[in-house]
């Protein structure tokens, strides 16, 4: 499976459970294994929330404000928002865009290394190796956890 | 600390947030993710900075950001005195590897 075309999520959902989600925040990109994930939508950016068909309003995480990045919204306006089930309820993360979805087996995960401490262990736990890159694999409960207290 | 392993380009470093600013990225390297630091106090260093000195840890391989290796020679050639380091006249400040890893703790 390739990029993935806009208005095409729902294929990526169907497969969430063996799939990966490459997607972009500020020029770098960031990995996601899909389970959890029960919907992608494209939103404007930047954004606090998203309501859904069923008028239910799901607090959004700014990505592009979580990781430090100069502006709050892409240089389009346009963005993602990937929007995850937990146990606390439905929360979702607003990215720039979806860079691709791949099977988890085209993907290996390392694990973070323990020379490097802080609060981004616990954020990505480690990275997924793509094309003998590494990108950050997100551990969306623990962006949850991080960002309600900054108010994100 | 232990010794020089290799100087590698650095141009695969993947940029990681929340960390700490003394935290420039990661690469791979042997198949194993490598933090690599910066000898400054920001991650924002200048583009000149491309090449990643790897040493060995005890926790595994660790890289420092550096633009140039400009040489490398015996501790016998460095001239300390009066709080100051010097080799070959000109003053040089000495980088210890372990304290970007794990930074002491500033006396209160």
């Amino acid at each position: 499976m390739g990029a993935v075309e806009p208005g095409k999520f729902e294929r990526a959902i169907d497969g969430r459970e063996g799939l990966i989600l490459f997607f972009k925040v500020a020029g770098l990109s960031y990995g996601l294994r899909l389970t959890n994930v029960i919907r992608i939508d494209e939103i404007e950016t930047p954004a606090s929330s998203i309501t859904m068909p069923d008028e239910k309003v799901i607090k959004c995480i700014n990505l592009r404000r979580f990781f430090g990045a100069e502006r709050n919204g892409s240089e389009n306006g346009k963005g993602i928002v990937i929007i995850f089930d937990s146990e606390d309820g439905e929360f979702g993360l607003v990215a720039d865009a979806v860079d691709e979805v791949v099977p988890a087996p085209e993907a290996s995960e390392l694990m973070w290394p323990p020379q490097l401490e802080g609060e981004g262990a616990k954020i990505f736990g480690g990275f997924f190796r793509r094309r003998e890159r590494l990108v950050p694999a997100v551990n969306a409960s623990a962006v949850r956890e991080a960002a309600m207290p900054e108010g994100l | 600390m232990g010794k020089v392993i290799k100087v590698v380009t650095g141009s695969n470093l993947t940029p990681v947030p929340r960390t700490p600013d003394r935290v420039k990225g990661v690469i791979l390297y042997e198949g194993k993710v490598v933090p690599v630091f910066s000898c400054e106090k920001s991650r924002k260093t200048s583009n000149a900075e491309n090449l990643v000195l790897l040493m060995e840890h005890r926790d595994g391989p660790v890289g420092l950001g550096i633009d140039k290796v400009i040489g490398v020679v015996q501790n016998s050639e460095i001239v300390s005195g009066d709080g100051a380091v010097e080799y070959r006249g000109e003053p040089v400040q000495i980088i210890i590897p372990e304290n970007l890893v794990s930074p002491p703790i500033p006396d209160k």
